[in-house]
């Protein structure tokens, strides 16, 4: 439930970044450089005089977008393969093996290497944390679709004359449908920490734009004179983890009756 | 195995050809201004014949340990990723400690007793533990510790042969900090596998024969219940390599993965190149041997 809560309400403060900011987050203030929490800057300034709270505000929105952006396009293509791997025999070998030499790289690295390739921004990101997840989806479609393959409403439904793609979204999707979303959230999660990562290293969001991992890398230098401008961006961060980790947790308890019966 | 590091040599080998661009300028860098220069690194790489005959020069130079010339320094790749690897691999195995240190006892005492405060302690732990990134989670550190208590400082790493004690010490925070989030999954993991244990028939014997309550736990269930964590620990293990980039950065320890970045943002395609080619196959090493550590745990596998 308080997963639930801090989801919605930072993905809300996100969405309705430009009416909720007091300022804009690339406005600077050359008088109020480092100034600490106050009346007029919520959460202080940074270096530049740029208001860090209205910086949180676009920066979690800028976290969010690419995490969810990326997630969904790695589910797409993840469940995709996955599905087609699991239903179709022939194919499962081929798409497995891929998949294992991708779960070969480290995922930092791999994701590293994509922006090498396309060059830091933006957009690399979505397409390197979308690539490095696909594997970990085709995994999780893969294994329930070979069980439901071998059902006997799906023979009944292939005895009826039913197309395979018929077959594939009438009785595959929505019985492999509750592990899928369950991946989705803890992968949101951990899009969200990937994301910022990537900033961090100078490889994500670029400057002026805020973005919460490259917030904590820019305030780094200054730590010791206005902890400020590192300190609250972090708080930002683990805050949005946690409410999709908490929901990850909450979902897979709901929707799995054996893990409630052992827990309690 | 054999396979699988040769499908990543290809994999590395293509990122230079990936790259927008003439692959001689990209591995010239800035100074591809001079034709003569483009030419004899044509020359050099053979970069004038077919695609295929080129990986095959590749990795035959690979092979012989030369990994090329390093765009911004002039300096033997080997050398420097040699020169980097102790760093990563402390960092690594530091952590890696740390982290089974934590998470084995905390998640075996977090099944054990149900007592409501131990439960709720235990949650927040893991949940904070993987909601925390850690170049955050690293920098608080060094405010704290470092800049606030002066507990350790953080710059400079000796060699551990020459100090073993102060570069455990030097080395601590990094490795905690890399730690941190690994030990929250493997807390969960042996939490789980523990509780999964203790229905167990076999358990419930020795309780009937009124075996104390330390030799049940941890002759008994312990034994059992940490085969999946040391399946999860090499995966786990892996993803440290993947933190340590991160973590490398926040602290400034001159490893493999603050190579790789910093080859990433100097366009230095000949250091990425062997970077990746050699964490990624240290990571392959890594897994194996997990797997053989595995044979050797469970007595039910056995390959011939």
């Amino acid at each position: 439930m308080i997963g639930a809560v801090l989801v919605i309400t930072l993905s809300l403060v996100a969405a309705l970044a430009p009416y909720i900011a007091p300022y804009d987050p690339t406005e600077m203030h050359p008088l109020d450089r480092f100034s600490g929490p106050s009346a007029k800057y919520l959460l202080g300034t940074d270096f530049y005089g740029r208001d860090i709270l209205s910086r949180i505000i676009y920066g979690l929105r800028t976290s969010l977008q690419i995490s969810f952006l990326s997630v969904l396009l790695a589910a797409l293509g993840g469940v995709s393969l996955g599905v087609l791997a699991g239903y179709l025999p022939w194919l499962d070998n081929l798409i497995m093996r891929v998949m294992d030499v991708m779960f070969a790289f480290p995922v930092l690295l791999l994701a590293i290497t994509i922006v090498a390739i396309l060059g830091p921004g933006e957009f690399s990101a979505i397409l390197a944390i979308a690539i490095v997840y696909v594997p970990i989806f085709s995994r999780v479609a893969r294994g329930p679709t070979l069980a439901v393959r071998e059902e006997t409403y799906v023979e009944a439904a292939q005895a009826l004359g039913a197309s395979h793609w018929r077959i594939i979204a009438k009785h595959v999707l929505p019985n492999i449908s509750v592990p899928i979303l369950v991946q989705l959230t803890v992968q949101l999660a951990s899009a969200i920490i990937f994301e910022s990562a990537l900033s961090f290293l100078g490889l994500g969001t670029q400057p002026p734009l805020p973005s919460l991992g490259l917030m904590v890398s820019e305030g780094r230098p200054y730590l010791e004179i206005s902890p400020w401008s590192t300190v609250f961006p972090g708080v930002a961060i683990a805050l949005v983890v946690l409410g999709f980790n908490l929901l990850g947790d909450g979902l897979q308890q709901a929707l799995n009756p054996q893990l409630r019966k052992r827990e309690g | 195995m054999i396979p699988v590091l040769f499908v990543i040599s290809v994999v590395v080998f293509s990122i230079v050809h990936l790259i927008p661009g003439d692959p001689a300028t990209v591995l010239l860098g800035t100074e591809a201004a001079d034709p003569s220069l483009l030419e004899a690194i044509k020359q050099k790489y053979g970069l004038d014949k077919p695609i295929y005959i080129q990986y095959f020069l590749w990795i035959g130079r690979v092979l012989h340990g030369d990994l090329g010339l390093s765009v911004t320094t002039g300096r033997s790749v080997s050398k420097l990723v040699a020169e980097r690897i102790p760093y990563t691999m402390e960092l690594g195995l530091y952590a890696l400690v740390l982290a089974l240190l934590l998470a084995i006892p905390l998640g075996t005492l977090a099944a054990v007793r149900k007592n409501q405060v131990v439960q709720w302690l235990f949650q927040a732990f893991t949940l904070l533990g993987l909601s925390i990134p850690r170049f955050w989670s690293g920098t608080m550190f060094i405010l704290l510790f470092s800049v606030h208590l002066g507990w350790f400082t953080i710059i400079n790493f000796p060699p551990f042969i020459k100090d073993p004690l102060d570069n455990l010490r030097s080395f601590f925070l990094p490795a905690f900090t890399l730690a941190l989030p690994t030990a929250a999954s493997i807390a969960r993991i042996t939490r789980a596998s523990v509780l999964e244990v203790s229905n167990m028939d076999y358990v419930l014997t020795a309780r009937s024969k009124g075996l104390s309550e330390r030799r049940v736990v941890f002759i008994h269930m312990l034994k059992n219940a940490l085969l999946p964590v040391i399946t999860v620990t090499g995966i786990y293990a892996g993803y440290l390599l993947s933190g340590a980039i991160v973590v490398e950065k926040v602290f400034a320890i001159p490893g493999l993965g603050r190579l790789g970045v910093d080859a990433i943002l100097q366009r230095d395609y000949p250091v990425l190149q062997g970077t990746v080619l050699v964490v990624v196959t240290l990571f392959t090493l890594v897994n194996l041997a997990v797997d053989i550590l595995y044979v050797f745990a469970n007595p039910k596998i056995r390959y011939v």
